[in-house]
């Protein structure tokens, strides 16, 4: 392909010069009607047709299959996809529409380690971003020359309580400083557990001032073995499940309404009116749990699924007898190894102890769960994403309505629920729904796990109950900011929340009083930013992220996000004015409820808010970098922003310099 | 299965109040109250809307948040404003993004001037750009096939073209790769989107993204005409408008008819009109002179081949095919019957049916129609392979399955396209379907488990089971059943008997009596039933009436050989008569002189070459209407007379569910070319013969007197829609048939239906291989000579993998 000029820098994307060969035959699906059909080892088409197996729709194969194809061949090669396709009777291009969907799909070679650094907001306001150039450097050097080591920065692993933070083939480790990375390269690189000491598997919940609070997901969650059936039968497990099967499902669903019970992965929509949404009937119902998380800051279904995982199954055999669905499925994200092999181990534990599958434990219930693996897209914690994705597809979120209790999985009525709502429901049967909703607030009631990470001196999973002061989890649980810091901001739900400041510490936790103060609950992650950091670097982070993460199915989040970046990014280059604050904040305006799903609100929503309170360190910032590139003292008004002629900012007072335009056009070709 | 019968709402949009059926989506309401909502990836042929652009978004009263139009069902009652303040800024905001990354490189585009996006930004656009960044780059134009150019920069993902790939034509080849901003279409490892219906989505493209690689550059909208016509390349007959330009077709577009095409077309309808262009095409008369073809006057060309067929007289044969119109073929039909005493003529592939069969098999209570095949409870598919013979039956039976819950069975001698979507698929061995089916017929009428069906089957080739469980399948299904079946099942040796089998099923399923439920035939010829219904038959007279017997006209030879070697039984008063095959032997056996042949290269277009070579070197006389030098005509016509491209004909074709529809000429005529109906007047004046017709009118008036069903027709009616002759009162006028399948209960036929020792003698379908008969959607001179199809011309010789281990591959 020949050099083409006109290309400005950066504005190359990938498959920009992807052209076909007309000499070639058209892709069809190997094997069939007449198309050649390639070798397949056989292990690998063993693999594949166990994982067919598993589902109603070869097509949801998809991921599992590209995965184990990846394993064998290090990445999904042209002829690796082949041979999938041929397996799965699909089209090669169905699989490589998939795979460049995913980030942990990779599509092209890579080296034999993998070393994921997070380099997301709570990471990156840890260092992360250091550290990665630091395990880049080191990789690079490697001795034999060719590195053995793919560095990728990531968004947010799910592992902020430990930033910043790798994971390393899939061993999540932290908080790691830059010296660290000599050891953590050379343990991967002999194969050994990679700096034993510093695994997340063996980092117990923050442990403090939890006696005096009433918890009930997070009750003794490092006892030894609490992920093994014996140990959480000895401490009543599995009694709530008997207990409900004893009830009607509608008197269990009963128990959920009266608990009031709000979701717990961002929309917080009340889990019992989900479920008796779904339509009575001898259709084909499904139950999916949510564990896809991957909103930044978050990390409580991490430690959930890791640590109790027979709470969630638990929850979930209770709730699928309460709706009726007759197949689960648990969609974890692809980057929770541990805590998926963690899970598939306790279903196999609690399918042969019957409290899963054929007639639970004699009730006539039946119950079939499947543990789906994602492969790296925030996308797909949407609900109708995660479908599609179940589904074997690109992650692309479905219009509503139809809602998924209606219409979700395979068409068919779908409850979607997240782990921690779902763990909670064990609880909610033993105690009784009325005795749940007496803890928190009114409309926001039960217990919440808050994961606290970013500028906190303990970041980590507390319990809480709704309503108590925000103050109270960020300083009383998680020891505030580093001494002599401020809280400059800080985002109550995960990062697509709306910031709010420090004189915002003392509005209670919960639902309504969060909404009502302009921000929101959402997965109740929050992350706490001290005044060491400038807030463009902030929004830039979370713009960055939700850009990466866009679907692109939707026109306002596609361009919006992509747009978003570009003008920070003209800010921290010296090259904006105070007239791109403002598009900026239009275009925030114009993507708030004009998408097809919530992650394009997911990041106006926050720049809308850094943009109005924050708008005079925006302007110093945006000066300050002008400064640096010799543009300062031109002031608002004259040569400097003559330069930047684009229609809406012709200054006022007449039309730019003939030259201006031509200068501009010239920088961007250069 | 039920058509939808929505019930009429009121809503209110922009102050209007409007009525609309219930549920239709907003986007398509608001058109009936004159208002427009602006849509990019809004496409309801394409199925569910996707809601991705967003263009749409209007405001409802009652809800909160600015909804899409296009996903949005209307309600009674609904209030709905398309141009709030809120919308209009939602809707600029969407044009500032899409614009984003487009490089608004509208002077070079070829959608330029019929550009959706182009209209939309200058409709709803706010008229200025906010957008300073580099915008994302891609190397453009490439090429994404031989037919189709891809320009990414343009691309604004509104996800059109790989719906239609993915869910469509279901061929998965065009996907969207990467997401996010960086998302691109493309195909898998660069190979090229080469799949049957590829061409449409250069139609759906809203932007100039997806453009022709035959039209880039050729014209600008201004500079073009539109001529609405009809495809006639293959049976299904696709409405079409053709791009013109300075009297010259530049492209073909879809001009939807939910009744014939659904809006889409083949790649054959498509880019086929670059052969009308050609070098190779015959634009003048050629006359054989020392052994080459030489081009001659027409003056003289007429004058040779009358002089001939006045010598041949009774011993001349003729055959009409391809896309020859009803008008010609009648005209034919008068020329041979009534001046030079010749009964042999036909327009079937392989020979003819009995008269009766003919009637019965066309039987308006028996005929299903297009929209049928989506709607029915269950289409078995007989015999046929729709994407190789009339194509656009492939996406309707696909979107009746994927839409509408339409159980489709399969029962072919091949490997089917659709096999996939079928619930059922079912094997027999080349040239088995008459004994298949007269199998399945048995097995419905509930001999499954006489000794005679597993006879049959296995003379089919088939599995007894199968037989059986397919049978089971149509009785469980529900009432509304269709057989699409080809004209190869009712051919041949066993034509007859497939026949009689056809009208069995048609009894015992009651298809007769129920609406939504038929038979539908797929002809081998583009215009199979019109011709047929004109008269070329060797059995039957216009209307499929009966044929007086032919005497020739003094001073010309008469031409009945001693038996009947054509017409297997049946229709005695007209056994001199020969058909398709009984042509060919009569001019290898020197019986016949003289060959007429309109729109057919027997070489090409008939089964048993072998016998075809014979017979055309014996010929005396070859005369051939003809747009190309395909072999058959090169090596052995005397006559050449340049035959019209459709675009260029006026006269009337029937859709193989009795539409009758219309062609205009669109492009003028190159070269010489005549109209052929004049050719074939001036022909029979030259032989002494006033046929009275004047212009193409006047010979469709012909027709129209001359068809008893077709009574009271006129072009006016028939308009650019069609229309149907079974759903005009003139089709009580359908020669009566003894063979009642149509009748309520139709109990002899049914009873018929049991296994007689007759059916179980029927020839094993192995000795009966038609190998011919299974050609490619891609073999077609019109193939052949457009350059842009030029590359797929090789893949109609590919090998069709027949599958009966008996059989050969062809």
């Amino acid at each position: 392909m020949t050099e083409v000029p006109r290309f400005a820098h950066g504005s190359r994307v990938p498959g920009w010069d992807a052209a076909v060969d007309l000499e070639k035959d058209p892709a069809e699906i190997p094997g069939v009607g007449g198309s050649p059909s390639p070798e397949v080892p056989e292990g690998l088409r063993a693999e594949i047709e166990g994982h067919l197996a598993l589902y109603p729709d070869r097509h949801s194969a998809a991921l599992p299959a590209l995965a184990a194809a990846q394993r064998m061949y290090g990445w999904c090669s042209p002829e690796a996809i082949e041979q999938v396709a041929c397996v799965m009777r699909v089209t090669p291009a169905y699989l490589d529409s998939v795979t460049t969907f995913y980030d942990m799909l990779e599509t092209s070679p890579v080296p034999r380690h993998s070393v994921y650094v997070c380099t997301n907001i709570s990471c990156s306001l840890c260092g992360a971003d250091e550290l990665f150039a630091a395990i880049q450097r080191a990789a690079d050097e490697a001795p034999d020359g060719a590195s053995e080591f793919n560095v990728r920065s990531f968004e947010c692993l799910g592992a902020c309580d430990i930033a910043p933070m790798a994971s390393v083939d899939g061993v999540y480790v932290g908080p790691l400083t830059a010296g660290d990375v000599p050891q953590l390269l050379d343990d991967a690189r002999a194969g050994r557990p990679v700096l034993p000491d510093r695994q997340l598997a063996r980092r117990p919940v923050a442990a403090d001032a939890r006696a005096e609070r009433r918890t009930l997901l997070l009750t003794d969650i490092d006892e030894p073995g609490l992920c093994t059936l014996d140990v959480y039968e000895r401490r009543g497990g599995y009694q709530s499940l008997r207990k409900a099967l004893q009830m009607t499902p509608e008197e269990v669903l009963e128990q959920l309404k009266s608990s009031g019970l709000r979701g717990r992965g961002g929309a917080g929509f009340a889990m019992g009116t989900k479920v008796s949404f779904l339509p009575k009937g001898a259709r084909e119902k499904y139950l999916v749990c949510n564990a896809d998380e991957s909103e930044p800051g978050t990390f409580k279904d991490r430690e959930l699924m890791q640590k109790t995982p027979h709470s969630l199954l638990e929850g979930i055999v209770i709730a699928s007898y309460a709706a009726g669905t007759g197949r689960a499925f648990v969609y974890i994200r692809g980057e929770y190894v541990l805590q998926a092999d963690i899970l598939d181990e306790a279903l196999r534990e609690a399918r042969a102890a019957g409290y899963l599958g054929e007639d639970v434990l004699g009730s006539g219930h039946s119950v079939s769960l499947v543990v789906h693996r994602g492969a790296g897209a925030y996308i797909c914690g949407e609900e109708t994403g995660l479908l599609d994705s179940l589904e074997g597809k690109r992650g692309n979120p479905r219009l509503k309505p139809p809602f998924p209790a209606i219409q979700g999985l395979y068409q068919g009525p779908t409850l979607i629920n997240n782990v921690e709502t779902l763990s909670t429901v064990p609880s909610i049967i033993a105690m009784g729904g009325g005795e749940y909703a007496k803890l928190g607030v009114e409309t926001s009631t039960g217990t919440k796990v808050v994961s606290v990470s970013g500028h906190v001196k303990r970041p980590g999973n507390y319990e809480v109950e709704l309503g108590i002061p925000s103050r109270e989890i960020i300083y009383g649980l998680a020891g505030g900011p580093p001494d002599g810091r401020k809280v400059k901001c800080w985002f109550p739900g995960g990062s697509s929340a709306p910031v709010l400041k420090a004189e915002d510490l003392d509005i209670p936790y919960d639902f309504n009083s969060l909404a009502q103060a302009g921000s929101m609950l959402g997965s109740g992650a929050i992350i706490v930013v001290d005044d060491s950091t400038p807030i463009l670097e902030v929004a830039m982070k979370v713009a960055k992220f939700y850009r990466h993460e866009s679907c692109g199915k939707c026109t306002p989040c596609r361009e919006g996000t992509n747009w978003t970046v570009k003008m920070l990014e003209r800010i921290d280059e010296g090259e904006a004015t105070p007239m791109d604050l403002d598009i900026m904040a239009s275009v925030q305006e114009h993507i708030i409820g004009n998408c097809l799903c919530v992650l394009g609100d997911a990041m106006a929503m926050p720049i809308g808010s850094i943009l109005a309170k924050f708008r005079e360190e925006l302007e110093a910032h945006m000066e300050d970098a002008r400064a640096r590139r010799g543009l300062s003292g031109a002031g608002a008004s004259g040569a400097a922003l003559a330069a930047y002629p684009a229609a809406g900012h012709t200054p006022v007072g007449g039309a730019p310099p003939a030259g201006a335009q031509a200068g501009r056009r010239g920088a961007l070709d250069a | 299965m039920p058509r939808p019968q929505p019930q009429t709402i009121t809503f209110s949009i922009d102050g209007r109040e409007v009525q609309a059926p219930e549920n239709m989506m907003l986007v398509d309401a608001a058109k009936l109250g004159d208002v427009e909502i602006p849509v990019f990836c809004y496409e309801p042929k394409l199925g569910q809307p996707v809601g991705a652009c967003r263009m749409c978004l209007v405001e409802i009263e009652g809800i909160p948040k600015l909804q899409t139009g296009c996903s949005t069902p209307v309600k009674d009652g609904m209030v709905v404003y398309t141009q709030s303040e809120r919308v209009k800024v939602a809707q600029q905001s969407v044009v500032e993004f899409l614009l984003i990354n487009h490089p608004l490189d509208c002077p070079v585009c070829d959608k330029g001037g019929e550009c959706p996006l182009q209209d939309i930004t200058f409709g709803y656009g706010s008229g200025i750009s906010r957008f300073i960044e580099p915008k994302r780059h891609f190397v453009k134009p490439l090429e994404l096939s031989p037919l189709i150019a891809i320009d990414r920069e343009r691309c604004i993902l509104c996800y059109r073209c790989v719906r239609f790939s993915q869910e469509l034509s279901e061929d998965y080849q065009l996907v969207l790769l990467e997401r996010g901003a960086h998302t691109y279409v493309s195909t898998f490892d660069g190979h090229p989107y080469v799949a049957p219906f590829s061409g449409n989505i250069v139609e759906l493209c809203p932007v100039g993204a997806l453009t022709s690689r035959a039209y880039r550059f050729r014209a600008r909208p201004w500079d073009v005409e539109d001529a609405g016509s009809v495809c006639s390349l293959c049976p299904a007959q696709c409405n079409v408008t053709v791009t013109v330009r300075d009297e010259r077709a530049l492209r073909v577009l879809a001009r939807d008819h939910a009744e014939v095409d659904d809006g889409w077309l083949c790649d054959k309808g498509r880019f086929a009109y670059q052969s009308f262009h050609v070098d190779e095409r015959v634009v003048e008369p050629l006359l054989r002179d020392g052994g080459e073809l030489r081009p001659v006057s027409w003056e003289r060309a007429l004058t040779e081949a009358a002089a001939w067929l006045a010598r041949a007289g009774g011993h001349t044969g003729a055959i009409a095919a391809g896309g020859t119109t009803n008008e010609e073929g009648l005209l034919l039909a008068r020329l041979l019957r009534e001046r030079l005493g010749s009964p042999h003529l036909d327009s079937r592939r392989a020979g003819a049916l009995p008269l009766e069969l003919h009637r019965a098999l066309g039987d308006p209570r028996l005929q299903a129609k297009v929209s049928d095949l989506e709607f029915a409870h269950a289409v078995l598919v007989l015999d046929t392979e729709p994407v190789d013979d009339a194509p656009i039956f492939d996406l309707r039976l696909r979107k009746g399955v994927r839409r509408h819950g339409l159980k489709l069975a399969v029962a072919s001698a091949r490997e089917s396209a659709l096999e996939a979507n079928a619930a059922l698929s079912v094997r027999f061995a080349p040239g088995g379907g008459g004994a298949f089916a007269a199998a399945l017929a048995g097995a419905l009428a509930g001999d499954g488990d006489s000794a005679g069906l597993v006879r049959l089957a296995r003379a089919a080739g088939a599995e007894p089971e199968q037989v059986r469980e397919l049978a089971e399948l149509l009785k469980s299904a529900g009432s509304e059943i269709v057989v699409l079946w080809g004209e190869r099942l009712a051919a041949g040796p066993n034509g007859a008997a497939g026949a009689r089998a056809l009208l069995s099923l048609a009894a015992t399923l009651g298809m007769g009596a129920t609406d939504g439920a038929g038979l539908f035939e797929i002809p081998a010829f583009a215009n199979g039933r019109g011709l047929r219904e004109a008269g070329v038959l060797p059995n039957a007279g216009p209307g499929l009436s009966e044929t007086r017997s032919c005497a020739p006209a003094d001073g010309l030879s008469s031409g009945a050989p001693g038996d009947a070697t054509g017409v297997p039984n049946g229709a005695a008063r007209v056994s001199a008569a020969r058909d398709v095959r009984g042509i060919a032997e009569g001019l290898a056996a020197g019986e016949l002189s003289a060959l007429y042949l309109l729109h057919c290269d027997p070489l090409r277009d008939l089964p048993d070459s072998e016998l075809w070579e014979r017979a055309l070197a014996r010929a005396g006389t070859v005369v051939a209407h003809a747009p190309f030098l395909t072999e058959g005509i090169r090596e052995h016509a005397d006559v050449v007379f340049p035959a019209e491209a459709y675009p260029e004909k006026e006269g009337t074709v029937v859709h193989p569910d009795g539409r009758l529809q219309r062609l205009r000429p669109a492009i003028a005529r190159p070269g010489m070319v005549r109209a052929e109906w004049q050719v074939i007047a001036e022909l029979a004046l030259r032989l002494g013969f006033d046929m009275d017709v004047l212009s193409a009118a006047m010979a469709s008036q012909r027709l129209f007197d001359a068809v008893p069903f077709y009574a009271g027709l006129t072009l006016e009616e028939i308009g650019g829609r069609g229309v149907r002759w079974q759903e005009r009162d003139a089709a009580s006028a359908y020669p009566p048939t003894t063979l009642d399948a149509g009748a309520r209960g139709a109990g002899e036929l049914a009873a018929s239906a049991s296994i007689s020792d007759d059916d179980a003698e029927m020839e094993p379908g192995p000795n009966a291989v038609d190998l011919a008969g299974y050609r490619s959607i891609w073999d077609a001179p019109e193939v052949e000579f457009a350059p842009a199809l030029e590359f797929l011309f090789p893949r109609a010789h590919a090998v069709l993998p027949l599958s009966y281990a008996g059989g050969e591959r062809t």
